[in-house]
């Protein structure tokens, strides 16, 4: 069934936005990014920002919503559009700052820092893309998704909660194995 | 495994309260239990940012109408500041009326002739102006319109700002031209507006006037055809009413209801006719 576009005043629709991002519908997604760009976009735009900026800024508060959503942490005091474009404002001010601070101040020990846990962030991310879709699937429904092991099992098709333990901890070692091969222990156990 | 999964409902807050402070308290003696708390913590992190990217490379896929939605506020928002310039123009050069509504269907029956930038003359002695107020007051609408209400209006020109070439206010005297001046219409600091008022339900009356409170009422059919008022300055301020072909005197300090005659005098007919026409 397409998912047709809602109407914020409609509390029942944006109250299905939500269910729907719980059920994994990343039609959503889509269709929150098309309605909260045009007013991010005129916002950075207006801020010194370029579009490629307002798609990029866009992009990213359309998925912390959807992250905040699935996570259960989300407080809604506002329609979701609303809550989107706040999020789009303060994703955009930060990066205002962080580009200030950089053409303003040398780098420091905190850039270096920083440097150090990208490549660690970066590494981290390029082993869990080296896994097989299953092990990713399982590990993205259980943290990211915070799924139980039933719901886990019903989307993935397997056979109980056991297997789904079972392969979640195969995973799991499997990616601090590949973790650990390309970084040296050492690194992150200091 | 037992260990594994205590870390892990650790780092994904499931321990109950009682397993978290023993936890914690343990982490705080057990170097290498921190380490490898604060490891797990990073993958899972990365699992969160995995999943962003991956949600966000979709994002990037879609295509959102850049070229439509950028502009269009720019383009609106410009358009909308050009008309809202235009209309501020428009009335900041007229003079304001105390009912004036107006649209262009209506302006265009009211036959009026606007003359923002007229050459003035000036005297060699004594420049004074000569404001022509064109008003057009109550115009009744349509018949069919009036079968629902009549719809009274009143619509005043801009004043023309043209030099005054009157030394007195009842002779009119030829001007001596020195050279045309363009007329800024803003500098202008003489105000031509004299209100209007038109009653045409008293029978008794039924083609006078009265000036009272420096405010003209006429009384008769005029909102029946097009009216104009001529503001001649001079010493004082003298109204001539244009109506129908025929020019007539308003003395301002005429105070009673008095019938309106037309003036005769052929030179200042003409004069008169001569400054309506410009």
């Amino acid at each position: 069934m397409p998912f047709k576009l809602f109407t914020n005043k409609d509390s029942n629709s944006e109250q299905q936005i939500i269910n729907r991002i719980h059920e994994g519908d990343e039609q959503v997604l889509e269709v929150l990014y098309k309605q909260c760009f045009p007013m991010i976009s005129k916002m950075i735009t207006h801020n010194n920002g370029t579009l490629e900026d307002a798609m990029d800024i866009a992009q990213d508060a359309v998925v912390i919503f959807w992250q905040k959503a699935i996570s259960g942490t989300l407080v809604m005091s506002s329609k979701i559009t609303t809550y989107i474009y706040g999020i789009g404002q303060n994703l955009w001010l930060k990066e205002l700052e962080r580009k200030r601070k950089f053409q303003f101040q040398k780098k420091d020990r905190h850039e270096y820092i920083d440097t150090e846990t990208k490549e660690r962030d970066k590494i981290i991310i390029e082993c869990i893309d080296s896994l097989d879709k299953s092990c990713r699937d399982v590990l993205i429904h259980y943290y990211y998704d915070e799924m139980s092991m039933a719901q886990i099992a019903e989307r993935m098709g397997l056979k109980n909660t056991d297997s789904v333990k079972t392969k979640k901890y195969k995973c799991k070692q499997k990616l601090e194995e590949l973790v650990k091969s390309r970084y040296s222990e050492s690194d992150f156990l200091d | 495994m037992e260990k594994f999964e205590l870390i892990d409902d650790y780092v994904t807050n499931k321990l109950e309260k009682s397993e978290l402070e023993s936890f914690e308290k343990a982490i705080l003696s057990d170097k290498e239990l921190k380490a490898e708390v604060d490891f797990q913590k990073s993958l899972i992190e990365g699992i969160k940012q995995y999943r962003n990217f991956e949600l966000k490379a979709k994002l990037k896929n879609v295509k959102v109408s850049t070229s439509i939605w950028a502009p269009r506020p720019l383009i609106f928002g410009g358009l909308s500041l050009v008309a809202t310039l235009l209309i501020i123009y428009f009335f900041a050069s007229k003079p304001p009326t105390p009912t004036a509504t107006l649209t262009e269907q209506k302006l265009d029956s009211t036959a009026i002739v606007q003359k923002n930038e007229t050459p003035t003359k000036k005297l060699d002695s004594e420049s004074h102006t000569v404001k022509k107020v064109v008003e057009n007051q109550k115009i009744s609408i349509a018949k069919e319109k009036a079968k629902v209400g009549i719809i009274n209006l009143q619509a005043q020109k801009p004043t023309l700002k043209l030099a005054d070439p009157l030394s007195d206010t009842t002779q009119v005297v030829e001007p001596k031209i020195e050279e045309p001046v363009t007329v800024n219409k803003f500098e202008n600091t003489i105000k031509p507006k004299t209100e209007v008022i038109v009653d045409n339900s008293q029978k008794k009356y039924n083609f006078h006037y009265q000036s009272k409170n420096g405010k003209i009422s006429l009384f008769g059919p005029f909102d029946k055809n097009l009216y104009e008022l001529l503001e001649i300055y001079g010493i004082d301020k003298t109204l001539f009413l244009y109506f129908k072909d025929k020019f007539y005197l308003l003395d301002m300090n005429q105070s009673e209801i008095t019938k309106l005659v037309p003036i005769k005098d052929e030179s200042l007919l003409k004069k008169l006719q001569g400054y309506r026409e410009k």
